[in-house]
C-alpha cells in the first residue's frame, strides 16, 4: 500500500503581519483521549483528537496569556494551564494572571480562576480537588513575598476565598516543596493537609481550616545552639491504625543527615492539631522513606544504600533495627496484591533489584529479601498495564527487563542506547520504546514479548496512544510526534504498527489538521 | 546509706547533660541503695566495675546525673541553648524556659513543680516554679565551679557544692570547700566553706542544720545564720580518720556513725561537743547503713557473717546478729519496711539473706541463679530486684525479682545486655531495669510488675543515660544518649511506651496565632 500523505493546510491568516509559530521546545502531554500541545506563542493548547483510517482531529483552546506552567492531572484527564496574564496591564480588558483547567476527554475549559497573584510554581493534589501556587526562585516583581501561597478548591466555587492567599508563617525560609496528603484520622476528624517545605522548617496546613492562622502548624528546625538548621528533603504521611486519631504521622527527610524527623499528630492541651517532634538516626542519609506493615506490625523503613541496609524503625520507642541488603538498594515500591489489604512484599532497586517479604522482615530479616543478579543499576520501574504481577525494569547497561513477580522470572530486551524513552499505553499489553531526537522506535508486546522496530520520516519527540469511537467499537491509533519546525506527527495502527499504512501530517502548530 | 539515685555509667553527651537530684529524686520513685557506677571495660560494657582482687566489697559510685521529675513533669537542661526544657510524661507537650548561661545541674524542690539549676558559665541558679498561670524564674548567686545540690526535705533550702568526683584531672590543691546556701524563703544566697572535697550534704529532719562530710570531718552547719558552726572530727589520729567511709547522720542530727575501712571500728560521734564512741565489732566492718527511720545503723561484718544493729546515740549498744546464710558484705534496707537484704559482690555467692529486723532481728537466707552484684528492696520492703554479674564474655544480663514479704523463690529474668539502672515505684507495684551493652549496640528497659513478677521488654533506641519514675504521670522513663536529647516514657499500668526525640524541636513548635 503506498504511502498516504497528507499534506495539512496553512491556517489562513489574511492579511496577518504576525509571526506564525517558531517553537522552541515542544511541550506535549498525553491525555486520556486527546494529546495537548502547549503554544507559548500564541497562548493556546492545541488538542489533538484520534480518528478512523489513521486520521487527526484538533481543536485549539486558548488559554491566558503568557503560559508560565503546564500540568496533567495524576489521572491524564485534566491538563492545568498557569498562565502570567498581561504585564504591563494598560486597560482594564488586559488579563490578570490565571489557571485554565481543560478536560482532555471533552476537549473543553472546564475551569479558569482569575489568580490574585502572580505565582510560578503550580502542585496539583494527587486526588484532583486541590491546586496550590507558589513563588518560584526569582521575582520581576520589585518586592514580593515568596511566602505568599495560592490555595484553589476545584470542588468549590470561585469566590473571594477561592482561590485563597494565605501567607506562610516565616521564620526566615521559603517554600520549596508541597505535599497534599490522603485524608488522616486526626484529633477533631479526618481530614486532610497540605505541608509545606522550606529551607529550615515544615509548615502544616489543615485544608479544612484555613481560615486565619489556627491550621497552620509550623516545626522549625533551625538549631541556634548549634549554629545550624536542619534541611527537610521530602516526606510521607502515614495515618497508622484504622479507628485511631492519635497515630497519624509526616516522615521527613534531612538533606544531608541520617537522621529523619518524624511528627507525631496529636493534640495538645486545647485540643487543637499539633506536632510532636522524634528525630529517628536510620545509619546514614536515606534514599527512601516509607512506612510498612512486617510481621511485627507497622513501621517506618528507610533505605539506606550507602550504608547497603534498610532501617526498620518502630515508631513508639524509635527503636532502630537495621537490617543488611546483598546491594544498594536506593528505591522501593510496594506490590499490591487485590486479596491483601496491606501490601506483603515490595520491590527494592538500585545496583539491581530484590523482592522483600514483608512478613518475614522482623523477625527473618535474612531470609526476606530475595535477590536479582542484573547487570548495571536499575533506573526506573514502572508498573505495566493489564499485569498487577509484572514490572518494567529501566536498566542503565543498554537493556531492560520485564519481571515477573510471580514466576520470578526476568526477560532482558536489549535496546541501542541507554537513552531510550518509554511510553505505556493504558490498558494494552504494549510498550513503545524510542530515543528522543531520532527518528526511530520499537513495539514491544508485553505477552509475547516480540520486538518490531519502526522506522520514521522525521525524529520522534514523544509517542502516544489514543483511543477514537468508530461507530459501534473503539479503535486506538499510534501518534508519533516530531518536534522540529512546525510540529508534525505519524500516526498509524499500533496493533499492525506498519510505516506503510501510515500518515504524516505537518505544520501541526499553525493551523492544527483539516 | 541513705536511700539515693545511683548510675553506672558517666554520660558521654554532647551537649544534653542530665541531672541527679540528690536525695529529692525519691520524691519520683525509690532508686537503689547501693551505689552503681565505674567506667567502661574492653567488653564495652559500660558501668559494671571488675571484681576487685583483695575480695573487697565493690562500692559503685554515683557518678550519673538524671533528669529531674517532679509531679507529672520532666526537667532537662540544655548547657547550650541556655534553658530548661520541660516536658509532660503524659502529654510529651514539650516547653522551655531559659535558665542561666550553661543550665546543667537540676535539681527537684520539695513536693511542688519546681527546680532549681546551677548554671556553670554564669555560676549562679535560677530556680524554676511551674504554677497554674506559668512558669516563674528567680536567679541566685553561687561560688564558682559548683556541680552537686544537696536539697533539704522541706524545700527551703538548697545547697550547692563541688563533688571532687565530678571534676576530671583534679589537682590535690583543689579542695572545693567552698559551698553556697541557698534560702529559698528569703531569697538570699550565702557562699560559706568547709572542710576538704565534701562528698555528702545532709539535713536534720527539722531542717535547723546541715552536714558535710569532708576529710576534715564532718562540717555542722546553722541554716538560719547560715554559717559553720564548727567541724566535728571522726577520729582523733589523722590516719584513722583518712580511712573514715559510709558516714551517716542520724534524722535528729544529734549523732553521726561512720565505720573506717579495713577495721573492726564503727565509731558514734555527738555532733554538739565531738566526743566519740567506738564500738569494736570483732571483724572488719564491710558496709554501714542508716535505717530509714534515722536513728539506727547497720553494720556488716563480712567474714564472721554476722551484723550489728547500732543505735545512733549516746547509748549505741549494738546488738549482734549472726547470720546462717554464707558471707554477706553489703546491706540494703527497705524505706518503710523493718527488712533489710544483705548480699556480697566481692565473691561469686548466688544468695542473699533477708532481714527481718524484729524485734528480735531474724534472717533467712533466699537463692539466686547468678553472682550478685547489688540489691535494690521496694519501698514497702515486699519485694527486691537482685542485679547479676554479667556473665563473662556473651554480653548478656539477668536480674532477679526476689519477694521478701512471702517465702517465695526469686525469678530470674534473662537480658540482652548487662544491667546498668534501676528504678522503683514509691507504691512499690512497679520496677524498672535498664540494660545496655555499649559495644554491640543492645538496649532495652524491662517493666516488672509485682507480686506477679511479670517483665516486659522494651528496645530502646540509643544508649541509655539514666532511668526513672514519673509518679504523676504514672511513667517511667529513661533518658537515652542523643545529640538532640531522647526519652522514652513506659506507661507503668498499660506498658505503652512513647519516645520523645529533640526537645529543643519539640520546643520550636509554632501553632495557631503563636508565633
Amino acid at each position: 500500500m503506498s504511502r498516504a500523505i497528507v499534506l495539512c493546510l496553512l491556517l489562513a491568516a489574511c492579511g496577518s503581519s504576525e509571526t506564525r509559530y517558531a517553537p522552541a521546545t515542544l511541550e506535549s502531554f498525553g491525555l486520556t483521549r486527546s494529546i495537548a500541545l502547549i503554544d507559548r506563542n500564541e497562548h493556546e493548547v492545541i488538542l489533538l483528537e484520534a480518528a478512523p483510517e489513521q486520521r487527526l482531529a484538533s481543536k485549539t483552546i486558548a488559554v491566558g496569556k503568557n503560559i508560565s506552567r503546564a500540568l496533567m492531572s495524576a489521572d491524564a484527564r485534566f491538563l492545568f494551564v498557569l498562565s502570567a496574564g498581561d504585564s504591563p496591564r494598560r486597560k482594564a480588558s488586559d488579563e490578570r494572571p490565571s489557571l485554565t483547567v481543560i478536560d482532555g476527554e471533552t476537549l473543553a475549559i472546564v475551569l479558569r480562576y482569575e489568580l490574585p497573584i502572580l505565582r510560578d510554581k503550580l502542585v496539583l493534589d494527587p486526588r484532583g480537588r486541590y491546586v496550590a501556587l507558589f513563588a518560584g526562585d526569582s521575582t520581576s516583581a520589585v518586592v514580593d513575598n515568596p511566602n505568599e501561597i495560592v490555595l484553589l478548591d476545584l470542588a468549590a466555587e470561585p469566590s473571594d476565598a477561592n482561590p485563597l492567599v494565605h501567607t506562610l508563617r516565616s521564620f526566615g525560609g521559603r517554600p520549596q516543596r508541597f505535599t497534599f496528603t490522603d485524608p488522616l484520622e486526626l484529633p477533631g476528624g479526618t481530614r486532610r493537609l497540605l505541608v509545606a517545605e522550606t529551607e529550615k522548617d515544615v509548615a502544616i496546613l489543615d485544608l479544612e481550616r484555613m481560615a486565619g492562622s489556627k491550621g497552620e502548624i509550623t516545626v522549625r528546625l533551625d538549631l541556634p545552639s548549634a549554629n545550624a538548621s536542619l534541611a527537610p528533603n521530602g516526606l510521607i504521611a502515614d495515618d497508622g491504625e484504622a479507628g485511631r486519631d492519635d497515630d497519624a504521622r509526616l516522615a521527613v527527610r534531612i538533606k544531608g543527615d541520617s537522621a529523619v524527623l518524624v511528627l507525631d499528630l496529636v493534640a495538645n492541651a486545647a485540643g487543637d492539631l499539633t506536632a510532636r517532634t522524634n528525630l529517628v538516626d536510620v545509619g546514614g542519609e536515606p534514599s527512601e522513606i516509607s512506612f510498612v506493615t512486617t510481621d511485627g506490625g507497622r513501621r517506618m523503613v528507610a533505605l539506606v544504600p550507602a550504608m547497603k541496609h534498610a532501617a526498620l524503625v518502630t515508631l513508639a520507642t524509635t527503636a532502630v533495627q537495621t537490617m543488611p541488603l546483598p546491594a544498594a538498594y536506593d528505591r522501593l515500591a510496594f506490590v499490591e496484591e487485590a486479596s491483601q489489604p496491606t501490601p506483603r512484599s515490595a520491590l527494592l532497586w538500585g545496583q539491581g533489584v530484590a523482592l522483600w517479604s514483608l512478613d518475614l522482615a522482623t523477625g527473618r530479616p535474612f531470609a526476606s529479601v530475595e535477590s536479582l543478579a542484573l547487570p548495571g543499576k536499575i533506573k526506573e520501574v514502572r508498573d505495566l498495564p493489564g499485569a498487577p504481577n509484572q514490572k518494567l525494569l529501566i536498566g542503565d547497561q543498554n537493556s531492560f527487563f520485564v519481571l515477573d513477580l510471580r514466576d520470578r522470572t526476568v526477560a532482558p530486551l536489549l535496546t541501542q542506547s541507554n537513552a531510550l524513552q518509554y511510553y505505556l499505553p493504558r490498558d494494552v499489553r504494549r510498550l513503545w520504546a524510542f530515543q528522543p531526537a531520532q527518528a526511530r522506535a520499537a513495539r514491544v508486546n508485553l505477552d509475547t514479548l516480540q520486538a518490531k522496530s519502526l522506522v520514521f520520516d522525521r525524529n520522534v519527540h514523544a509517542m502516544y496512544e489514543l483511543t477514537y469511537i468508530d461507530g459501534d467499537r473503539e479503535g486506538r491509533a499510534l501518534i508519533a510526534l516530531h518536534g522540529e519546525g512546525t510540529v508534525g506527527a505519524t500516526v498509524l495502527d499500533p496493533a499492525i504498527a506498519d510505516e506503510a499504512d501510515a500518515r504524516v501530517y505537518f505544520g501541526l502548530m499553525i493551523g492544527g489538521v483539516k | 546509706m541513705h536511700g539515693r539515685t545511683r548510675w553506672l555509667d558517666p554520660p558521654l553527651l554532647f551537649f544534653l547533660t542530665w541531672l541527679v537530684a540528690c536525695g529529692t529524686a525519691l520524691q519520683s520513685g525509690r532508686y537503689a541503695d547501693e551505689k552503681l557506677g565505674g567506667d567502661s571495660d574492653a567488653s564495652g560494657n559500660a558501668g559494671i566495675p571488675a571484681a576487685p582482687t583483695d575480695g573487697s566489697e565493690r562500692e559503685l559510685e554515683s557518678s550519673f546525673e538524671a533528669p529531674v521529675a517532679t509531679g507529672r513533669y520532666l526537667w532537662v537542661a540544655n548547657p547550650l541553648s541556655g534553658r530548661v526544657a520541660y516536658i509532660d510524661a503524659a502529654s510529651l507537650a514539650v516547653s522551655t524556659v531559659a535558665a542561666g548561661n550553661g543550665p546543667t545541674h537540676v535539681a527537684a524542690i520539695g513536693n511542688e513543680d519546681a527546680t532549681i539549676v546551677i548554671n556553670v558559665r554564669s555560676n549562679d541558679a535560677t530556680l524554676l516554679r511551674l504554677t497554674a498561670t506559668g512558669i516563674t524564674t528567680k536567679t541566685y548567686p553561687l561560688a564558682p565551679g559548683m556541680n552537686h545540690w544537696s536539697i533539704s526535705k522541706d524545700g527551703r533550702y538548697a545547697i550547692a557544692w563541688t563533688d571532687a568526683k565530678k571534676v576530671p584531672l583534679a589537682q590535690k590543691t583543689q579542695g572545693f570547700q567552698e559551698i553556697t546556701v541557698v534560702d529559698l524563703a528569703t531569697d538570699i544566697a550565702t557562699v560559706l566553706s568547709v572542710g576538704y572535697r565534701p562528698t555528702q550534704i545532709t539535713f536534720d529532719a527539722a531542717a535547723a542544720q546541715a552536714f558535710a562530710m569532708t576529710a576534715d570531718g564532718i562540717s555542722v552547719i546553722a541554716l538560719a545564720t547560715p554559717a559553720v558552726i564548727r567541724n566535728v572530727r571522726l577520729a582523733d589520729d589523722l590516719a584513722t580518720a583518712a580511712k573514715a567511709t559510709d558516714v551517716s547522720v542520724n534524722a535528729a542530727g544529734t549523732h553521726a556513725i561512720v565505720r573506717f575501712e579495713g577495721t573492726d571500728i564503727v565509731t558514734v560521734v555527738r555532733l554538739a561537743d565531738g566526743t566519740k564512741t567506738p564500738l569494736l565489732l570483732g571483724t572488719p566492718v564491710t558496709d554501714l547503713d542508716l535505717l530509714p527511720a534515722g536513728d539506727e545503723a547497720i553494720a556488716v561484718m563480712r567474714e564472721s557473717s554476722s551484723l550489728a544493729l547500732i543505735s545512733v546515740s549516746d547509748a549505741p549498744a549494738p546488738q549482734s546478729i549472726a547470720l546462717a546464710s554464707q558471707k554477706m558484705g553489703s546491706v540494703t534496707t527497705a524505706a518503710d519496711a523493718a527488712i533489710a537484704l544483705l548480699y556480697t559482690n566481692a565473691s561469686a555467692v548466688e544468695e542473699v539473706s533477708i532481714l527481718s529486723l524484729g524485734p528480735p532481728a531474724t534472717a533467712r537466707p533466699a537463692r539466686v541463679y547468678s553472682r550478685v552484684l547489688g540489691a535494690f528492696a521496694t519501698q514497702d520492703g515486699a519485694h527486691a530486684v537482685v542485679l547479676h554479674e554479667p556473665p563473662a564474655s556473651d554480653g548478656t544480663g539477668a536480674f532477679s525479682l526476689l519477694p521478701l514479704a512471702a517465702d517465695l523463690p526469686a525469678k530470674i529474668v534473662a537480658t540482652n545486655a548487662a544491667p546498668l539502672f534501676v528504678a522503683l515505684t514509691a507504691d512499690s507495684s512497679r520496677a524498672l531495669v535498664v540494660t545496655a551493652d555499649v559495644g554491640k549496640k543492645r538496649q532495652a528497659a524491662y517493666l516488672a510488675r509485682m507480686p506477679a513478677l511479670s517483665t516486659q521488654a522494651i528496645e530502646l533506641g540509643s544508649k541509655p543515660l539514666a532511668a526513672g519514675i514519673v509518679e504523676g504521670a504514672r511513667r517511667a522513663f529513661v533518658a537515652q544518649s542523643h545529640p538532640a536529647g531522647r526519652v522514652t516514657f513506659i506507661h507503668l499500668d498499660s506498658g505503652e511506651t512513647r519516645t520523645l526525640t529533640g526537645f529543643e524541636l519539640g520546643a520550636r513548635i509554632a501553632t495557631g496565632g503563636q508565633p
